[in-house]
């Protein structure tokens, strides 16, 4: 199964299906216009969530994935590709998360000396098992040594159990 | 860490140290009106500025409300949001997927979101746009934007011309978003979700209301760039003016 579903101009989620699992692919700005009831049905098999494309969510989008989160009560749960956005609405609201579990999360990177950006994707098995995530890396832009995490690791993390 | 003891300083309550948001907001929770989180303590130039300032009793003016570089836009319908944040961030000159870009992106919807629904109420005292229909405002209910950036941030501030915030409503939300870690974070009364407050101190650099009782609010946001930003470097103030 493959499909692609345009819920309105600011967003959209894709669905395929391997491995028993629904992957569900989200895409856009999570807010007060994003319609999840359609995705209520996948909850009778595994449901892994890809947040890679998602750009932003709003308050109004945080009651509204809490509630379809609710939703699913008991289906089996991942998130994979969360970026920095999604990270922040898991730390401030732990709801957000649920029972889910966080398989890969982007740790955004900023170059002191040429401010450009950059995002690592680090799996949470490996933070877990004791593996640094890196403070700094060099700067793909300006090849400065001066890339530094955005944030504090710590309280980046502060979503991981 | 221990943390200092929040201290009164005339009759405004104030706590100077270096904290975390949940802390600094448990502070705001208990009355404080002033809270700075600086590795400098006492000795960070903004905190001498707003000691200063409460000394004497006024409002103070951090230096990057004063520039004369600052640029103003209207928001005159709900249906602008998106509209005025794009124009924001291009005259700002930021990327909406950088990080600075995602943090006043996103503060900036939750400002005008508030002031739209929160502000403006009917004879009932209850929200006069509804949350499902497009509000067109008042021409003298017309929400005012000014905004700037320097090398060291972004100044975004919008003024609404409403019923005023109250202290207590940033209390009641911060102690159910800070205090409550479970769903009941999350407001499930019809209208907004009640984490809008919440949202705009976690990303804002620093933070100052001033309300004016009956007449409307002002709310005046700094962001650090993602070079300089540092999380437990903040300040959040509230003051009650009398003339708008």
């Amino acid at each position: 199964m493959n499909t692609a579903e345009l819920l309105n101009d600011n967003f959209r989620f894709e669905i395929s299906e391997s491995s028993n699992k629904y992957h569900i692919k989200l895409i856009g700005i999570i807010d007060e216009n994003a319609d999840l009831s359609s995705l209520v049905s996948c909850k009778n098999k595994p449901i892994v969530f890809n947040f890679k494309e998602v750009s932003s969510v709003n308050s109004c989008g945080i009651r509204t994935w809490v509630n379809f989160m609710k939703e699913l009560n008991n289906s089996s749960i991942e998130f994979v590709d969360c970026p920095p956005t999604i990270v922040r609405q898991m730390n401030m609201v732990p709801s957000f998360l649920g029972k889910a579990n966080v398989i890969s999360v982007y740790v955004p990177y900023v170059c002191d000396a040429c401010e450009h950006e950059h995002q690592e994707l680090t799996q949470i098995k490996d933070y877990k098992s004791g593996t640094p995530v890196a403070e700094s890396l060099k700067c793909p832009n300006c090849s400065s040594e001066e890339m530094e995490i955005d944030g504090n690791v710590k309280q980046y993390f502060a979503f991981v159990k | 860490m221990t943390l200092p003891k929040p201290k009164n300083i005339l009759t405004h309550s104030s706590a100077v140290g270096l904290f975390d948001k949940k802390e600094a907001a448990e502070f705001i929770v208990e009355g404080c009106r002033h809270v700075h989180s600086s590795i400098l303590g006492q000795k960070d130039p903004l905190v001498k500025t707003t000691y200063q300032s409460l000394e004497e009793t006024k409002v103070f003016t951090y230096s990057w409300e004063s520039t004369e570089k600052k640029k103003q836009l209207f928001l005159r319908s709900s249906s602008q949001r998106k509209e005025i944040l794009n124009e924001l961030l291009s005259h700002l000159e930021v990327k909406p997927q950088s990080s600075l870009g995602d943090r006043v992106g996103t503060a900036f919807e939750e400002l005008l979101t508030n002031s739209i629904f929160h502000s403006y109420l009917d004879t009932n005292k209850l929200e006069k746009y509804p949350r499902n229909q497009v509000a067109h405002l008042d021409s003298s209910e017309h929400i005012a934007i000014e905004f700037c950036r320097s090398n060291q941030g972004v100044f975004v501030s919008v003024r609404d011309y409403g019923q005023g915030l109250k202290f207590s409503s940033i209390q009641s939300s911060f102690k159910r978003c800070y205090s409550q870690r479970d769903e009941s974070q999350v407001e499930k009364k019809l209208g907004g979700a009640g984490l809008g407050m919440f949202v705009i101190f976690e990303l804002a650099t620093h933070l100052k209301i001033v309300t004016f009782p009956g007449k409307g609010t002002l709310t005046n946001c700094w962001f650090a760039p993602a070079s300089a930003f540092d999380p437990n470097h903040f300040s959040f103030n509230f003051f009650e003016g009398d003339k708008p």
